[in-house]
């Protein structure tokens, strides 16, 4: 054997893959060859180092990280978002359920149902979630929403209040969407979900509605 | 019967991302050490960053898992391509310095030397995990695959998607750029060797 036909061999002789004659053949080579003797000793160092390379303990701020992203990326596709071909449209249906009802001041309730109106879809964008949240009453829930638009960079566009209840127009910059319906929906976290289809546009507004029922 | 490794991915699959929390905490630190290996040069935070995309690739296509290959090879294909493709992405941008004092996923095992040889040993460490650092992320995520993780020239060939030639011939490269780096530090650990 030469030098040539030992470079041939090397990597399957890492491998341990070598015949019984190979070996030997391999063997007679470096024992009298100086130069692939040591290309030798120095592969066997490198596979020893890399195979002693230990697994590295997982920080703890990456545990956490992934945790969060996945949770958030679970309510992101519960909540949603809808685009039109035009316009970005997205209506969410917040459903205040409530224990009784009252008409000067929302009343008080134990649940919100957020749930999509599909009436004003896209009709290849239809489907989506249905979410609770826990609030105590409807004033806090709309206060809650007001904030939670504000620390958006959201706007309040509309304010109506009709039968079904106080609906809420509100535009937003389409960055900030995601998060907001992910706050929104932050305390529910069993709730299902959906595809977020995506939006070229810079703002995207929607329809909030705070609604009565029995 | 189901394992509750099947049960915990059925859960995930219908959306339930605490059922995946606790399904993919056996995995992570498999995980990170890919992407450690992966970003060395760069810093931990890349690491970090790698193993969230992962992760969130992992989440997202958890419903096509066909339970065809082991759940854990599965993840480490999605961890070895995201980590890939994130390296290419961030391509234009500089590394950040190679002397860190943070674990970088190459660090051997602790053995019980004497002091001297552990002075060779990290010497010796130092100038491979340096050579590691500087090989092509493509080469280094074959070597890492063969020689860390212990995956075949064809399982290596089907996660990155090229054919068991190139493979070989990249292994080949990157044991041939490692090895010079022993040799030529060779003078320098050899000297107080018996
Ligand atoms: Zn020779």
């Amino acid at each position: 054997m030469n030098c040539e036909q030992m470079q041939e061999l090397l990597d399957r002789a890492i491998d341990q893959e070598l015949t019984e004659a190979e070996w030997k053949a391999f063997n007679a080579h470096i024992a009298e060859c100086p130069s692939c003797h040591e290309e030798w000793e120095a592969a066997q160092e490198v596979r020893a180092f890399l195979s002693q390379a230990e697994l590295p303990e997982v920080p703890q701020a990456a545990k956490d990280g992934w945790r969060l992203a996945v949770r958030r990326d679970a309510r992101r596709k519960m909540m949603t978002r809808i685009t039109a071909a035009a316009a970005a449209v997205l209506v969410l249906t917040v459903g205040v359920t409530a224990a009784t009802r009252k008409t000067e001041s929302m009343p008080a309730i134990h649940g919100i149902s957020v749930e999509m109106d599909s009436a004003d879809l896209a009709p290849n964008t239809a489907m989506v979630a249905s979410a609770r949240m826990s609030v105590v009453s409807g004033e806090e829930a709309y206060s809650a929403i007001e904030d939670l638009v504000a620390e958006y960079d959201g706007v309040i566009e509309g304010d109506t209040v009709d039968t079904y209840g106080r609906t809420l127009t509100v535009s937003m910059p389409k960055a900030n969407a995601d998060d907001f319906s992910a706050a929104l929906s932050s305390v529910d976290p069993e709730a299902s979900i959906g595809e977020i289809p995506e939006t070229d546009e810079e703002t995207v507004s929607f329809a909030l509605t705070l609604s009565i029922a029995e | 019967m189901q394992t509750n490794e099947e049960k915990l991915i059925k859960r995930a699959v219908r959306g339930d991302s605490s059922a995946f929390s606790v399904l993919m905490a056996a995995h992570e630190r498999q995980m990170y050490g890919v992407c450690l290996r992966m970003f060395g040069e760069r810093n931990v935070a890349d690491a970090q960053d790698g193993l969230q995309e992962a992760m969130i690739r992992v989440w997202r296509a958890i419903g096509r898992f066909e339970g065809k290959s082991a759940f854990s090879t599965w993840v480490y294909r999605i961890t070895v391509n995201a980590c890939l493709d994130e390296l290419r992405r961030r391509k234009s941008r500089p590394a950040t310095s190679m002397d860190q004092l943070v674990d970088d996923g190459w660090t051997p095992k602790d053995t019980s030397a004497g002091p001297e040889q552990k002075a060779i040993q990290s010497e010796k460490s130092r100038a491979l995990k340096q050579a590691v650092n500087e090989l092509p992320e493509d080469m280094r995520a074959v070597i890492m695959m063969r020689d860390i993780d212990g995956y075949s020239y064809e399982e290596i060939a089907d996660v990155l998607g090229i054919n068991v030639g190139t493979v070989k011939s990249r292994i080949s490269r990157a044991r041939g750029k490692l090895r010079q780096a022993i040799m030529k530090n060779r003078e320098l650990f050899d000297t107080d060797l018996v």
